[in-house]
């Protein structure tokens, strides 16, 4: 053991593996405030150079580049109400009002700060909990996703805005977005068209970018000449303490939401960094201003989505499972050094994987000091003026969009998402329950069916399980309190309702 | 004139190489793609650079491939999955035969395996729990139509088991990793993957492996049997592979070059150790070998397929 310790003590505290993790947070982080572009094309891109590097050194600058990446998008959600990650979509919600009123500064401080707790926190999750967290991924079958995403898309609900009724209609559009494609069972074909690149189903990204960034650009071009607000994230206050620590149950909630659904394989950042933020909006004594403009909303976001980035590595690492792309790619890197993630590598690699966890806290270190530098260097891009901004970031949306798959399809899809969600901002339709829905839409159907196969058409097996009463509790929990804030503030909603059913 | 047409196409390459990977980034195919553009560089005398053309099982990036300039610079690692078994399976917008093949490159074995919680001991266990009490198991796979799904049907077909596609309950995942987790969590009873994504939990003691599917016993678990030692050989086409291959009717002179390139990658000590550490086995073929293993994996796919009522409609 202790020479374990050494020997992972040396493999770490080379300059090069110091300065290969650093460029990797560097490289992440910039990659991620791209609009479009991800984590994902930043890993998939830096791969082959992990090749010849040693084991440990190339998987530490593929892990920098995850987690820059995944604070990264906060910054093009902040300044460009553009998720630059999938995961940064639920940041916008509070981030870029905050912009807008000439809070750019406080919400991206806010956004790194609890990045790099949250991120911190599913580090130190990783390495003391690893074993018994990867025992939890395996108690998930199909029927405890089903109740997981049961309970999750009640937060849907959540985050509907003050019109449940907009909020469902949002929802349901979303789902019938994300049956597009062959069905997982049988492999029919739904709403494709004979299109083969339909066959796979709506990409995240186009979708995501089309719902957000597009139509905000829209209304730019719109209504131009109001558009001079300024936006300068060195100008404006900074955050206070008196702020942080308000905010800071949040973002341990947040944290600790992101490390449990890190830790299940394939539920991932966007959804705990909406359950997160609907917790928040949930338990705030003010719930009215989140989505106004709202610091808590930020952190709550960004603790959900970080707090992810080190639980992830828990399936990874104890049972040889990526839970998402990036960590598969980060797989396939373990697998060319010929070391086998899994049980058996706690036992052969341990220097490995004690010199991983022994780089990786120093990631959050470094994340602060990169986001910090970021801050001032993208805050000279709240400086263009919009009229030219606006077509800039169009243009990096298109290419973004474009380079995860290499798809014309998906700037097509992109443009097409964000006439629709211009259209559904015209007619006050909140976009997040669209999001919410067509994430989990797919995998809500996959694991009923799934579930029913296995237990041969009985519904039984939803009830068979005690993580399946945790889930079923915690939902009725969740709808319980949604429908007293519902009855409770009924009659302002109604009104608000009246003049749409006329339009349509 | 003819000399100067002569000496551009002996030129090639004269500019870097896009090796399309069908699949999306991170899984084996996507890694092996990678593994093999920086290995056949070096050799090509150019880069080769690796875009990911992911969806509807492969389909798309070996359409994009199919409907490419045939001038050599836009070439695809071919899988067991593009070339056999989607077009088995279900309707594509190409003929897996049409194209330029220009070589296989390696094969990835297979496994079946049960989890260690369960009671079946070995492949006539399972065989035995299918015939008693049809309908009861179950297997997983990466998605319906890929060649783990077509596994787990043919092997209780083999075994004689009538009306095997009943037999047990298929239930596909969304990719391998999901898979492997149900079995691990003893969902689902057995299931045929790769040997990579399983190795380390067979040897761990979570997964008991039942049988593999090359002619030989695989040196990483000895004292598994194979399909042939245990009575089935037909169940040796179960076997995942990549070949190159290009557009139909590809330029002669980038077919030749790529033909050269295999040969010298076939004692490539770098390439061969990369493969081998993905879990495969590195085995160079000729073109025209390539075309007839390629076809062969295709017949036995479709003849199966047909027979047991597997098709998409």
């Amino acid at each position: 053991m202790f020479e374990n310790f050494t020997d992972a003590f040396a493999n770490v505290w080379s300059i090069d593996t110091v300065v290969v993790l650093f460029l990797g947070v560097a490289i992440g982080t910039v990659v991620g405030a791209i609009p479009g572009m991800t984590s994902v094309l930043g890993v998939a891109l830096a791969l082959p150079f992990t090749f010849t590097m040693s084991p440990v050194m190339g998987i530490l600058l593929l892990l920098g580049i995850y987690k820059g990446g995944m604070y990264g998008g906060s910054i093009a959600a902040i300044i460009a109400r553009a998720p630059g990650t999938p995961a940064a979509s639920c940041t916008i919600l509070d981030g870029a009002p905050m912009a807008q009123k000439g809070e750019a500064r406080r919400a991206l401080e806010m956004a790194l700060y609890a990045s790099c707790i949250a991120d911190f926190i599913s580090n130190l999750a990783l390495i003391v909990f690893a074993g018994w967290l990867a025992s939890l991924a395996l108690a998930f079958g199909p029927a405890e996703y089903f109740t997981l995403i049961i309970f999750s898309l009640t937060v849907a609900a959540g985050v509907a805005g003050d019109d449940l009724l907009r909020g469902l209609a949002s929802a349901a559009l979303g789902l019938m977005v994300a049956t597009i494609g062959l069905d997982l069972i049988y492999g029919t074909e739904r709403m494709v068209f004979g299109i083969t690149e339909l066959m796979e189903g709506l990409n995240f990204v186009p979708v995501l970018i089309g719902l957000f960034a597009i139509p905000e650009i829209l209304k730019q071009f719109t209504k131009r000449q109001s558009m001079a607000i300024e936006i300068n994230p060195l100008a404006g206050k900074s955050v206070n303490f008196a702020e942080f620590r308000r905010c800071l149950k949040t973002i341990f909630r947040g944290s600790l939401i992101g490390v449990v659904l890190g830790a299940i394989p394939g539920i991932g950042g966007i959804t705990a960094a909406f359950l997160s933020y609907s917790e928040a909006k949930r338990t705030s004594p003010n719930p009215e201003v989140f989505g106004t403009g709202e610091i808590e909303g930020v952190a709550a976001a960004e603790s959900g989505n970080n707090g992810t980035a080190g639980a992830t590595l828990i399936p990874l690492l104890a049972l040889g499972i990526p839970g998402d792309v990036v960590t598969a790619v980060i797989l396939g890197a373990f697998m060319i050094h010929g070391l086998r993630p899994g049980p058996i590598m706690f036992q052969e690699n341990l220097d490995v994987i004690l010199a991983l966890f022994m780089a990786i806290m120093l990631s959050s270190l470094f994340l602060f000091v990169v986001g910090k530098i970021c801050i001032r260097l993208f805050s000279r891009i709240a400086e263009i003026p919009a009229g030219i901004l606006s077509p800039a970031i169009l243009v990096l949306c298109v290419f973004g969009v474009y380079s995860v798959n290499n798809s014309t399809l998906d700037i097509f899809v992109m443009v097409a998402m964000g006439f629709a969600g211009y259209l559904m901002a015209l007619m006050r339709l909140p976009p997040a329950p669209f999001l919410i829905a067509f994430v989990l839409g797919p995998p809500f159907e996959d694991a009923f069916r799934q579930s029913m196969l296995l237990s041969h058409g009985s519904p039984s097996a939803f009830f068979g399980s005690a993580v399946n009463w945790v889930f079923w509790i915690l939902t009725i929990l969740s709808l319980t309190m949604v429908a007293r804030q519902r009855f409770s503030s009924a009659p302002m909603k109604r009104q608000s309702s009246v003049p749409e059913t006329k339009q349509e | 004139m003819g000399i100067v047409v002569g000496s551009a196409a002996a030129e090639y390459p004269e500019k870097p190489v896009t090796l399309v990977a069908a699949f999306g980034p991170g899984g084996t195919s996507d890694v092996t793609t990678r593994v093999l553009a920086i290995n056949a560089a070096p050799h090509l005398g150019q880069p080769v650079v690796v875009v990911n053309k992911a969806g509807a099982g492969g389909v798309v990036g070996a359409n994009f491939v199919h409907s490419a300039a045939p001038d050599g610079y836009t070439i695809l690692l071919g899988r067991v999955a593009t070339h056999a078994v989607a077009p088995a399976v279900k309707n594509v917008p190409y003929k897996f035969d049409d194209f330029t093949f220009l070589g296989l490159i390696e094969k990835n074995p297979f496994v079946c395996v049960t989890s260690t919680d369960k009671p079946y001991k070995s492949l006539a266990d399972v065989i035995a729990a299918a015939k008693a009490s049809p309908g009861k198991l179950s297997f997983g796979s990466p998605g319906v139509g890929t060649l783990p799904h077509l596994m787990g049907v043919m092997i209780l077909d083999e075994a004689g088991v009538s009306d095997a596609g009943k037999a047990a309950v298929h239930v596909p995942f969304k990719g391998e990793g999901k898979a492997v987790l149900a079995i691990l969590a003893g969902k689902i009873d057995y299931m045929c993957a790769n040997l990579a994504p399983t190795i380390g939990h067979i040897q761990a003691g979570r997964l008991r492996p039942l049988m593999t599917t090359m002619p030989e016993r695989l040196s990483a678990i000895p004292d598994v049997p194979t399909s042939r030692e245990l009575g089935y050989p037909k169940l040796e086409v179960a076997v995942g592979w990549s070949a190159i291959v290009g557009p139909p009717k590809m330029e002669e002179g980038a077919t030749k070059k790529w033909a050269e390139v295999l040969q010298k990658l076939k004692d490539d000590k770098s390439w061969i150790s990369m493969t081998k550490k993905l879990g495969s086995i590195p085995v160079v073929l000729s073109p025209e070998e390539t075309k007839e293993f390629v076809t062969e994996s295709y017949k036995t796919m479709d003849a199966l397929v047909t027979k047991l009522d597997l098709r998409i409609k």
